[in-house]
């Protein structure tokens, strides 16, 4: 679905050197990586708000430059890392501005509304959708963001770091809610991710940079080894099974 | 939408009617909405003619069109740069057009005061565009902090030249800079009109886009919005409007703050409805403050600048006191 072919691209000093892969239909595709590996970087990059200087970025093989704004906009939804709002709105209007990318000047149809409507069953804010932002938790506020997302009617949904800043109980409640949305939607999800065990668990593919670079790429038990975590990381670690789902699990052992 | 829309069109719409008619009846020689119906019809050049056509109507239409320039701007401005301080008169533009304005008072050039202030204003918004886009990309942060520069530089030079000018140049600058909405030539007071209607038009079809502004930049982006065309686009058309405006009435403060304000309180965040609410309260805010300022302490007049500051600052602190936002 989304093809990254040999690209090059960057800001102030970083850049991102000859990273190249593949995020396959249905697959749910993780980024990870230390900070300032470029991660953030990636998807902007993916995403249209940094240039390339070289390589190209193909969606369902078209090049991505040659595509609209609005027609990237109307097959892919983005949650942000840092999602802000100047002035205060209720929730069903944050999910609303969705459907920009759908909508004629003033005409905000009945299917615009409904669309709303089912993004926020999805994601289970339905009941507080006449709720202002500012009223309501930061879990809350990222389903809210997420549902904004959903109502473009994505084929593919970029997410950055969208569980940040969360406690487990809604680190989890949003993972879950993307591996339903990516089991029950058809939704292909590329999502940058910090904590290496829920990329772990919830990541089909996962790819792992250094300093900008491809480090590793493939299933979650091949890049989620200890040599390549204690390499990128330089940090001590263990890697056992999780008992239960099977995935590895990375135990950090203190200096 | 379509019906709030109208609704909002047809009720802002009356609403300014009303505020017209009822500055059109005060002033130092009162005249009644029945006497004012005669007059139309018998249609003779009587004093009261003259009073209602040549004098008060003149003035309520350039009222009307730099109080929906300046609301406008400052609408689209506040959505652009993401920031509820933000007004028309940040940016530098005003700066500049009084810059100019002070300097053809002080050297007597035979300039007329509004060509003078519309080229200073055109200057400061050549130099922020040109100034703030690297690579064609406008930074907004940079064009603001730029806007912020040219406004102090401006009110530097302008105290240096008050300071330098004489004696009867001196009330002119100061009167002029207190924002008036004298302005004796017909022609311009239509083409600000005319301005003040296509502002609206130009920007209305960007309304979805400061809704995703709203957001961000990215997150515009992220919604399918050309970033760069629209930051070029509503930059021009709001700093175009800003520099008519300066220079046909001076600085006539707070329109441009507290009228998006009050039109977001009682109309919502959305630019769709946000923009012609403001359009049309701005009109019809500085309609009314120009009717207190003439009326007020009869047979003077005051500068219509200083009745916008004390009643827009009241009831600025009015909403914010009671978090209408």
């Amino acid at each position: 679905m989304v093809k990254v072919e040999g690209i090059f691209c960057g800001y102030d000093g970083f850049s991102l050197k000859d990273i190249s892969f593949e995020v396959k239909k249905d697959e749910i595709f993780g980024i990870i990586g230390p900070n300032g590996s470029g991660k953030t970087t990636l998807l902007r990059a993916i995403t249209r708000i940094i240039p390339l200087k070289k390589g190209t970025v193909l969606f369902n093989g078209t090049q991505i430059k040659k595509m609209g704004f609005k027609e990237f906009a109307k097959m892919t939804g983005i949650v942000s890392q840092v999602e802000e709002i100047t002035f205060d709105m209720e929730v069903d209007e944050l999910v609303m501005l969705g459907r920009i990318p759908h909508q004629r000047f003033l005409f905000t149809t009945k299917n615009d509304i409904e669309k709303a409507r089912e993004a926020m069953e999805i994601t289970g804010i339905i009941s507080f959708k006449e709720k202002y932002l500012s009223k309501i938790s930061g879990g809350e506020r990222q389903l809210a963001f997420i549902s904004r997302a959903l109502c473009q009617e994505p084929k593919l949904l970029f997410l950055d770091e969208p569980t940040t800043h969360l406690d487990i109980t809604h680190q989890v409640e949003i993972l879950e809610l993307i591996r339903r949305l990516n089991k029950e939607l058809s939704l292909t999800v590329l999502i940058v991710l910090h904590d290496l065990n829920l990329a772990s668990e919830y990541c089909d593919r996962l790819l792992l940079l250094k300093n900008g670079q491809t480090y590793k790429i493939g299933d979650p038990n091949d890049v989620i080894t200890q040599k390549n975590i204690e390499d990128v990381y330089k940090t001590r670690v263990i890697i056992k099974e999780n008992p239960i789902t099977h995935k590895p699990y990375v135990f950090l052992v203190p200096k | 939408m379509i019906k709030k829309f109208l609704f909002l069109v047809f009720v802002g719409g009356i609403i300014v009617f009303l505020i017209s008619l009822f500055s059109l009846c005060v002033g130092s020689y009162p005249i009644s909405l029945k006497r004012i119906i005669q007059v139309i019809l018998e249609g003779k050049k009587t004093t009261e003619y003259t009073i209602i056509f040549d004098i008060r109507l003149p003035r309520i239409i350039l009222g009307f069109a730099i109080g929906s320039s300046l609301a406008l701007s400052g609408a689209i401005l506040q959505g652009l740069f993401r920031n509820p301080l933000v007004e028309p008169y940040t940016l530098g533009i005003s700066g500049g057009a009084c810059l100019a304005t002070t300097l053809s008072i002080l050297l007597s050039l035979s300039f007329p005061l509004p060509l003078s202030g519309f080229l200073g204003a055109s200057f400061v918004i050549f130099i922020l565009y040109f100034l703030s886009a690297r690579n064609r990309i406008v930074s907004l942060p940079s064009l603001l902090l730029l806007g912020v520069m040219i406004s102090f530089i401006s009110g530097g030079l302008i105290m240096l030249i008050m300071a330098l000018a004489r004696q009867e140049d001196l009330h002119g600058i100061i009167f002029w800079i207190m924002g008036s909405l004298e302005q004796s030539s017909l022609g311009l007071i239509k083409t600000m009109l005319f301005f003040s209607i296509l502002g609206l038009f130009l920007s209305l079809p960007f309304s979805l886009s400061l809704n995703a502004f709203l957001l961000g930049e990215e997150a515009a982006l992220h919604l399918g919005i050309d970033v760069e065309k629209t930051k070029k686009a509503l930059f021009l058309i709001s700093s175009f409007l800003i520099g008519c405006a300066v220079s046909l009435s001076g600085i006539i403060g707070f329109v441009g703050l507290v009228v998006p304000h009050l039109a977001r309180s009682l109309m919502g965040w959305d630019y769709r409805l946000l923009l012609v609410a403001s359009w049309l309260l701005g009109g019809g805010f500085l309609i009314f403050c120009d009717t207190i300022a003439r009326t007020i302490i009869l047979p003077y007049q005051f500068p219509v600048g200083v009745i916008t500051g004390i009643i827009g600052g009241l009831v600025f602190s009015y909403f914010l006191i009671r978090k209408k936002w």
